[in-house]
């Protein structure tokens, strides 16, 4: 009777462990792609090239492969991006945890977060054919494409990570702190700004990094809006391209496998892997650091 | 405001002898949403002693504590009926800013809840919030809070060290310490003493007796012993009503209710 139960049991739970081994192994299956044509790429360009020289154009006749432009373009969007969606995240967040009604949260929480459920494709053409052009009437300056407007789309697009996150590690702040702070005399916004963040401070910054890794690994927008010319820059007025947006030109394009162009873009790719591993880490050993634990 | 002064000084000495009062509470009805939790509750809390609300769980004795620095309107729903005069006004009148009356009346709560951050900058916390910047104004002041709140010499070697790493007994004492630094004139307590340890209670209740002498202590407690330790009245809550409220002397050998007597007795409760 109870040998076939014993036999389902098992199958289940083999079923399940190989589930979890997909996702590992094609984990492991992309690192290793991404590994093996790296190694390639570093056998025809020097790693001190790659990390020195400030042109990229691997493309054109005259080759040179110094990712710094690429990095630089991708630095540019990123800052845009969270220098609007980390204030308005955590302000928010600050409203959303301290400020509003449970009715107000409730509705407002969500459609906040309809926010990250929109499509990168319609953000990329809302920056090129609406934001730009908004933009040009107060900077005349302005290229059709620059860093600047898929920089502030992108950070749109990047406000509900960090409000949704911080909000959610701000509401887990124990009624006791506030409590305290309050009768100690402050107002909402000292308890907001002077009890409740600092307690929640390692949520906020997961946040943040969350919110920095997918603006790194953000490739519709800045592909559509930001031009695709690398340029050594940190102005955002004028085109430049970031490291997926360049990964997305040559993949689209007919480069032929097992070319220069085609390891270019495992380069590039690899590149950003470590890059996003690295906030990863960062973001890990924050949350250690700065953890309360309350009981 | 002169004349009366002058008046309260040259009465004869027999009146002098009867304690002046904090709060005058008069007809307070509590609501949360529907229910009642307050009903007609009036009396007369005295300064500079030690007033232990008494009942058994439910009864609105914090419920009580809490209107006396409006900390209950954090609560959603809440509303409130009647008057609570301190110091010859309304704490609840339009007028009257909450933040103001909070910073006179301090609290200190049941779970002890220090702030994450340093010792030092825990019972500077209230300072700072005033805008008080100078370091050395500060460093005094946290340093007279700490030595009131008897926990100067356990503590006077790490200030810098977070809070958190302190034992239960001393966060309570420290978050008394920082409840005393905004320099309040009354302190109310909350079960001050039942999150921590024996040996550790006997010091807060010990510090109470202590406090008593420049302060005036509102305190709930759900320990008889405790209330008959430390306190110089007592009030007795009941399903929201106030039963009784006297000498905890009178209380506690002679009730005048009935209700009380079988609560202290230990007949329910």
């Amino acid at each position: 009777m109870t040998k076939p139960r014993q036999w389902i049991e098992r199958t289940i739970e083999v079923g399940l462990f190989l589930s979890a081994l997909l996702s590992v192994l094609v984990t492991l299956g992309i690192v290793g792609v991404l590994l093996f044509e790296t190694v390639g790429f570093f056998k025809t360009v020097p790693l001190l090239d790659f990390l020195t020289d400030t042109e990229w154009t691997p493309l054109f006749s005259e080759k040179h492969y110094g990712i710094l432009p690429l990095f630089s373009g991708t630095f540019l969007t990123t800052s845009i991006a969270m220098a609007v969606a980390l204030p308005v995240g955590l302000i928010s967040a600050i409203y959303l945890s301290e400020y509003a009604s449970r009715r107000v949260r409730t509705i407002l929480k969500p459609i906040l977060e309809i926010l990250a459920a929109i499509p990168t494709v319609v953000y990329g053409y809302f920056a090129l054919i609406f934001v730009t052009p908004l933009l040009q009437k107060v900077i005349p300056g302005l290229s059709g494409f620059n860093a600047l407007s898929p920089g502030i789309v992108m950070g749109i697009m990047i406000v509900p990570i960090v409000s949704s996150l911080s909000e959610d590690a701000m509401h887990a702040v124990p009624a006791g702190l506030k409590e305290g702070g309050y009768a100690l005399g402050s107002t909402r916004l000292q308890v907001a700004t002077q009890v409740v963040l600092p307690a929640a401070f390692s949520g906020v910054v997961s946040s943040f990094i969350l919110g920095i890794s997918r603006a790194v690994g953000e490739t519709m927008i800045v592909a559509i809006a930001a031009g695709l010319q690398p340029r050594l820059t940190l102005n955002p007025l004028v085109p430049i391209e970031t490291v997926t947006a360049y990964i997305v030109q040559v993949s689209m394009g007919d480069t032929p496998t097992g070319t220069i162009e085609y390891q270019t873009i495992f380069a590039a790719g690899m590149s950003l892997f470590l890059l996003t591993f690295v906030l990863n880490i960062v973001s890990y050993l924050l949350r250690k650091r700065f953890r309360e634990v309350y009981d | 405001m002169t004349p009366d002064k002058t008046k309260a000084l040259s009465a004869d000495p027999t009146h002098a002898m009867e304690k002046d009062i904090a709060f005058k509470v008069e007809d307070l009805n509590v609501y949360y949403g529907e229910k009642q939790a307050l009903k007609k509750i009036k009396v007369d809390i005295p300064t500079h002693s030690v007033t232990a609300i008494i009942g058994p769980s439910g009864c609105g004795k914090s419920t009580f504590l809490r209107c006396l620095n409006r900390m209950n309107e954090l609560l959603p729903n809440f509303r409130i009926e009647g008057e609570i005069i301190f110091d010859g006004q309304n704490i609840y009148d339009k007028n009257v800013d909450v933040i103001d009356v909070r910073q006179r009346i301090g609290m200190v709560f049941q779970k002890p809840n220090p702030f994450p951050k340093s010792i030092y900058e825990n019972v500077a916390y209230g300072l700072r919030i005033q805008g008080i910047k100078k370091r050395d104004l500060l460093d005094n002041i946290v340093e007279m809070s700490l030595k009131k709140a008897a926990i100067w010499d356990e503590v006077k070697d790490r200030l810098a060290h977070p809070a958190l790493a302190l034992s239960g007994g001393q966060q309570q004492r420290l978050c008394i310490a920082r409840a005393l630094a905004v320099e309040p004139e009354v302190l109310l307590l909350d079960e001050p003493t039942s999150a921590i340890d024996p040996i550790a209670t006997g010091r807060i209740e010990e510090l109470l007796r202590e406090l008593v002498k420049s302060y005036t202590i509102v305190m709930v407690t759900h320990n008889m012993q405790q209330a008959a330790r430390v306190s110089g009245s007592t009030a007795y809550f009941l399903l929201g009503e106030l039963i009784e409220f006297d000498e905890t002397s009178k209380i506690f050998t002679n009730p005048g209710d009935r209700r009380t007597e079988d609560y202290i007795t230990g007949r329910f409760g």
